[in-house]
């Protein structure tokens, strides 16, 4: 090789290998494209489709059967009868399935103020509501207070309080502190559920433009709020803890969901599960129109890696078995538990199946990192 | 034979070399551990776990709590001082200590570049790095211009090793012929910029990343060893770490490669690398109004190392050679038993992702209840502990411990654990009905891993 060109060979290999290295060290944490659309996928037009067609329309929908629930209470603290309190309950359970399509939401500002933890902590603290009631001195704002609140409190007010109707009814009529409470409960979910509705309407933009794959973009703190929810939301706090699968005694009655109104914790849990297939369809809040969801990103995955694994057809095969499963329980929980807690156990295993794929497959699929450090493919 | 051992021992190299190996090590290696620091993992990997996963045979080994910040000072000073060549022999001999007793505290952030640091600094610890270009050789007065040939070559082939063991790990029939994982991780790389939308998004990609990625491997140390072809080969160094610093979260991992392969140029190229650091540091000569010269006695004369450190370092690269091959001592597919994955510069290679619910039996076999992992493990550890079977049956033994404890009886664990490989679908990993606290840790083969359905051919 002559030596002039070796030379300027070097020179050139030293200005190269210095502008490499300049963009090293300076961009080694090359910020993510937020604003991509470009490839097979549009993720922008998912989170649309989630936030506007589901999410935004559930909590409109859910604030109004609460203004709906706040207005029976109304009458009902007017005129204190029979047929008054029916109304009141059928309004609770109203806007208690309605509930069941956002407690998965756990993002934003509802994140923040740990806004599920103000709505549905059950079992309830009986004790601790008798003696907020009895003292009329309680901040129901205050986390301390997060088992004495939501509906699992106003299952208790309006079921559970007495024996019967008629003995329910004369507690109300004897002592206003007990309409008062009944008021202030739901005032309170009211007051919380309007602040997430102006957060989102706020950042609504913002939330369906972060599409980049990091731990903190929309599309994978929806996909893994989504998962721990059907785990823990839906899995181990409607089937799971009840049936006795985490703790060291058979079974956990008292902790079925709406337990002074048992009859209707299968209505509850199917409406859960009827929120988590329509999410992961994408099929919109209250209507039979289907729009991006995760199964098309599933699908489209699929597509370009020519995998035999169609996950999309198990999940869909899982979701109708689930659901046939769920349907042969009782519509009471806790008569189910009491009864036969093995066909309760072996829906929990059902469930369990679809957590597996969910975490594991799921995850995969989409790869999501469940923590953020170095790695090398472990 | 012994006739051409002596020849080889009395050939000599420049000194040059191993100096600005050692200056570029210290270098790295402190911002490294600042990095680490800096990022809270000091506190989220070894303080905040209230359990933490050792590698069997030193469980010995303390978690330290609030100290491990002391260990990582120790750690960083000393890389500070091979850095500028101070003290060398005792800093290096600290640095390995302290570098390889953090990594051995806790075994969920395993990585291969933590463990090539360790081998390296243990192999420095041999080799007179100090010999120029150091405060040492300031301060003694005795500045080599040579030392023997076997200090630079133990390190090329240590470098070797790592390349080469990586590639031939690759000869799989997942690697070669499905792409995976990369058909998983590129889509996954949709936001980076240019590249992202529509490359990361083709199959075709995967294939060739796959298949260069190997060549690559398996090529680069001899293109390196060879001058017709060094600049080509450190183009493509450059170019594949730059490739893998953007795809994927692999740390501190592409700057390390880079400059560990300057051992391998010549003398005159590492001559004038040391100019662009005289350069840099005579700004802070003059800020100290030092006046020693860098190069004033220089010794014409070899450094001389006692003859058994060359031994201690042969023996070493034999066992280096040898190690990664253990696993043939276990039955089964090595992806997914991973007895003998580790230590082994099997990088990149796996995809895995796994559940594993813990269920505890009482005595009587009437109760028994689910564990809630998030009690015990952070997010990491849960993930990790998911899909390792080491990692699972010490786990296992740790709620056992507890619960048996809690019941002033023993108790039963056994796991529901899913495991996914590489895209496969996810199946069953460990045989549920086994009492995994009845199962003692060691390196026999574990039998309660299921297999895999399915087999993967080659290394």
């Amino acid at each position: 090789m002559p030596c002039f060109f070796k030379n300027t060979f070097m020179l050139q290999l030293k200005k190269t290998s210095l502008f490499i290295l300049i963009i090293f060290f300076f961009g080694c944490d090359i910020e993510p494209d937020k604003n991509n659309t470009g490839d097979g996928f549009d993720r922008s037009s998912l989170l649309a489709n989630l936030t506007d067609n589901i999410i935004i329309p559930a909590y409109n929908s859910f604030y109004n059967d609460l203004s709906d629930l706040e207005n029976k209470i109304s009458e009902f603290i007017l005129l204190t009868n029979e047929s008054n309190l029916q109304s009141v309950s059928d309004s609770w359970l109203v806007a208690y399935k309605s509930w069941q399509h956002i407690e998965m939401f756990d993002i934003g500002l509802a994140e923040t103020i740990n806004f599920k933890a103000k709505i549905n902590i059950y079992p309830v603290d009986t004790t601790l509501i008798e003696s907020n009631i009895l003292s009329g001195n309680y901040d129901l704002g205050n986390n301390n207070n997060f088992d004495a609140r939501g509906f699992p409190a106003l299952d208790y007010m309006i079921h559970g309080i007495a024996l019967n109707s008629s003995l329910i009814l004369a507690k109300y009529i004897d002592d206003i502190n007990y309409k008062n409470y009944l008021l202030a409960i739901v005032e309170e979910m009211k007051l919380k559920t309007n602040l997430i509705i102006e957060d989102w309407n706020i950042s609504r933009d913002a939330f369906i433009q972060s599409t980049e794959n990091t731990a903190t973009s929309s599309v994978n703190k929806l996909i893994n709020d989504f998962i721990y929810y059907y785990e823990k939301g839906f899995r181990a706090n409607k089937f799971g803890i009840p049936a006795g699968v985490f703790s060291n005694a058979s079974i956990l009655p008292y902790n079925v969901e709406a337990y002074f109104k048992a009859d209707v914790s299968k209505d509850l849990a199917l409406e859960s599960f009827n929120a988590i297939k329509s999410f992961y369809f994408g099929k919109h809040f209250n209507s039979q129109e289907i729009g991006i969801g995760f199964a098309d990103y599933l699908n489209y995955l699929y597509d370009i890696s020519s995998s035999d694994n169609d996950l999309d057809f198990i999940i869909t095969n899982k979701f109708i078995e689930i659901e046939n499963k769920i349907n042969s329980l009782d519509d009471n929980f806790n008569y189910q538990i009491t009864s036969n807690n093995m066909d309760m156990l072996l829906t929990y295993d059902l469930i369990q199946e679809l957590v597996v794929t969910f975490k594991v497959d799921v995850l995969q699929a989409f790869n999501i990192a469940v923590d953020y450090i170095d790695a090398d493919g472990d | 034979m012994s006739h051409y051992l002596k020849l080889y021992l009395q050939q000599t190299d420049s000194a040059l070399k191993l100096a600005v190996f050692r200056f570029f090590f210290g270098l790295l290696a402190f911002i490294g551990i600042v990095r680490f620091w800096f990022k809270g993992w000091i506190s989220s990997v070894y303080i905040e776990p209230v359990f933490h996963f050792s590698y069997y045979g030193f469980e010995w080994i303390p978690p330290l709590a609030e100290y491990a910040y002391f260990v990582f000072a120790i750690c960083a000073f000393s890389s500070i001082l091979i850095m500028i060549g101070y003290k060398y022999s005792l800093s290096i001999i600290i640095f390995f200590l302290s570098f390889s007793f953090i990594e051995l505290m806790d075994k969920t952030t395993y990585l291969n570049h933590y463990y090539f640091i360790s081998v390296l600094s243990f192999i420095m610890i041999f080799l007179p790095a100090n010999a120029t270009f150091s405060i040492d050789s300031i301060i003694n007065k005795k500045n080599y211009q040579f030392i023997p040939r076997w200090n630079i070559d133990c390190l090329k082939i240590m470098i070797g090793i790592v390349y080469v063991y990586a590639g031939i790990a690759k000869l799989n029939s997942d690697w070669l012929l499905n792409a995976q994982p990369l058909k998983i991780w590129l889509p996954s790389n949709y936001d980076i910029p240019i590249l992202g939308s529509y490359f990361m998004q083709q199959e075709w990609v995967a294939y060739l990343m796959s298949w260069s990625g190997a060549l690559y491997d398996l090529s680069i140390p001899f293109l390196l060893v060879y001058k017709k072809t060094r600049i080509f080969a450190f183009i493509l160094v450059l170019c594949f770490h730059t490739l893998v610093k953007i795809l994927f979260p692999i740390g501190m991992f592409p700057y390390i490669m880079i400059f560990v392969v300057i051992i391998f140029f010549d003398k005159d190229f590492n001559e004038k690398i040391i100019n662009v650091i005289t350069k840099i540091l005579s700004l802070f000569k003059r800020l100290f109004n030092c006046n020693h010269n860098l190069f004033s006695d220089l010794n014409s004369d070899s450094y001389k190392c006692k003859s058994f450190t060359f031994y201690i370092v042969s023996f070493f690269l034999i066992i280096q050679l040898l190690f990664p091959f253990r696993y043939l001592l276990y039955p089964g597919e090595l992806f997914w038993h991973e007895q003998g994955y580790r230590f082994s510069w099997r990088v990149m290679l796996i995809e895995k992702r796994g559940i594993s619910d813990f269920k505890i039996v009482y005595p009587n076999e009437e109760t028994s209840f689910y564990v809630k992992n998030c009690d015990f493990l952070t997010p990491l550890q849960e993930k990790q502990m998911s899909f390792q079977p080491d990692f699972i049956l010490e786990y296992a033994h740790f709620l056992g411990d507890h619960f048996s404890k809690k019941a002033g009886d023993s108790v039963s664990v056994f796991v529901d654990s899913y495991v996914s490989l590489n895209g496969r679908l996810s199946q069953r990993f460990i045989d549920h009905n086994v009492d995994l606290y009845r199962e003692k840790p060691s390196l026999k083969n574990k039998e309660w891993i299921l297999p895999l359905n399915n087999e993967i051919k080659g290394f």
